[in-house]
């Protein structure tokens, strides 16, 4: 499996999912039009290496998305859910950002895998 | 000559916007990918420059208006389609409002949504997110019929709206929603 490197835009998040660390990041905004066709590729990729031996960690550090990319970030937050118990996910807000904090709080209310709310320094 | 859009020649867009506002931004035409970066790229240019309550916050206000621009781009391909951004003048509030046609249906639909979401309760609306969320399905696009859902709950029900004669066949849907430095504040 290759890594999936791409750097951010003013819609999309830098992304960097990467096969030998065992570990995905997503960070920036996150309101494309279209979530799904931005998505499809990395919930594909998630899928592949949490079906594969060891523990993986998630770090979604989004400054803010839009109501479509909530959906997707579910869909790999649950498709890595049925895959594998070996992961944990770590969701990084703005101390001052209490609406990045609740959406945290809602999907990890959901998710059934360890789930670290980590408050980060304004920038 | 009487056309279709004799009753739409009598409604001004920027009626929607409060007396005692000043337009931040204003766009009126068809909304695709490219209108919405430079729309946002306005916002946030001008948000700096504006004396806001701190209490209004640029992510407040850009994901309103997130939200508001991509429903236009994905319901609407009308060249009267309309967004804006207003403040008061003491800078505590500002709306955030779209105006564009839509059928006789969308409208009896959109009539019915914004009436129950309007008389729910902020834990409700929570509550009704993580369940759209959870189990909700969605849309070609991506969305699950979240957008008005996140925008009533962001604004703490401050979104208003109302449907004006268009043309024979449609109405012009008007959509606006108060971002208040006292968030509770009903507007």
């Amino acid at each position: 499996m290759d890594n999936i490197i791409i750097s951010g835009t003013s819609k999309t998040p830098e992304v960097a999912f990467l096969t030998s660390a065992r570990t995905m990041k997503l960070s920036g905004r996150s309101i494309p039009e279209n979530s799904i066709d931005f998505y499809a590729p990395l919930i594909e990729w998630a899928d592949g290496l949490c079906n594969s031996e060891g523990y993986v960690e998630v770090n979604i550090h989004l400054e803010y998305f839009n109501t479509s990319s909530s959906k997707c970030l579910m869909d790999l937050l649950k498709r890595i859910e049925a895959s594998t118990e070996n992961a944990s996910i770590n969701w990084y807000y703005e101390e001052d950002d209490e609406d990045m904090l609740e959406a945290g709080e809602d999907y990890d209310a959901i998710i059934d895998l360890p789930f670290k709310l980590i408050a980060t320094e304004i920038r | 000559m009487t056309t279709l859009n004799s009753a739409a020649k009598n409604t001004d867009n920027y009626d929607l916007v409060p007396k005692d506002h000043k337009v931040m931004v204003s766009y009126r035409g068809i909304f695709k990918s490219v209108t919405s970066e430079y729309l946002l790229n306005w916002i946030e240019r001008f948000y700096s420059r504006q004396e806001l309550h701190p209490n209004i916050k640029l992510k407040g206000l850009f994901r309103v208006s997130v939200e508001l621009i991509q429903n236009l781009i994905h319901h609407s391909k009308n060249s009267d389609s309309f967004f804006f951004v207003s403040r008061s003048d003491n800078g505590d509030t500002c709306v955030i409002g779209t105006s564009n046609p839509v059928t006789n249906d969308q409208a009896t639909i959109l009539s019915s949504t914004l009436t129950t979401l309007k008389n729910t309760s902020q834990s409700e609306l929570r509550g009704m997110k993580m369940s759209v969320l959870d189990e909700g399905g969605r849309s070609a696009h991506g969305g699950g019929g979240m957008g008005l859902l996140d925008l009533t709950k962001t604004s703490f029900g401050n979104i208003n709206y109302e449907f004006l004669p268009w043309s024979q066949d449609k109405l012009l849907f008007c959509l606006t929603i108060q971002l208040h430095s006292t968030p509770d504040q009903h507007g």
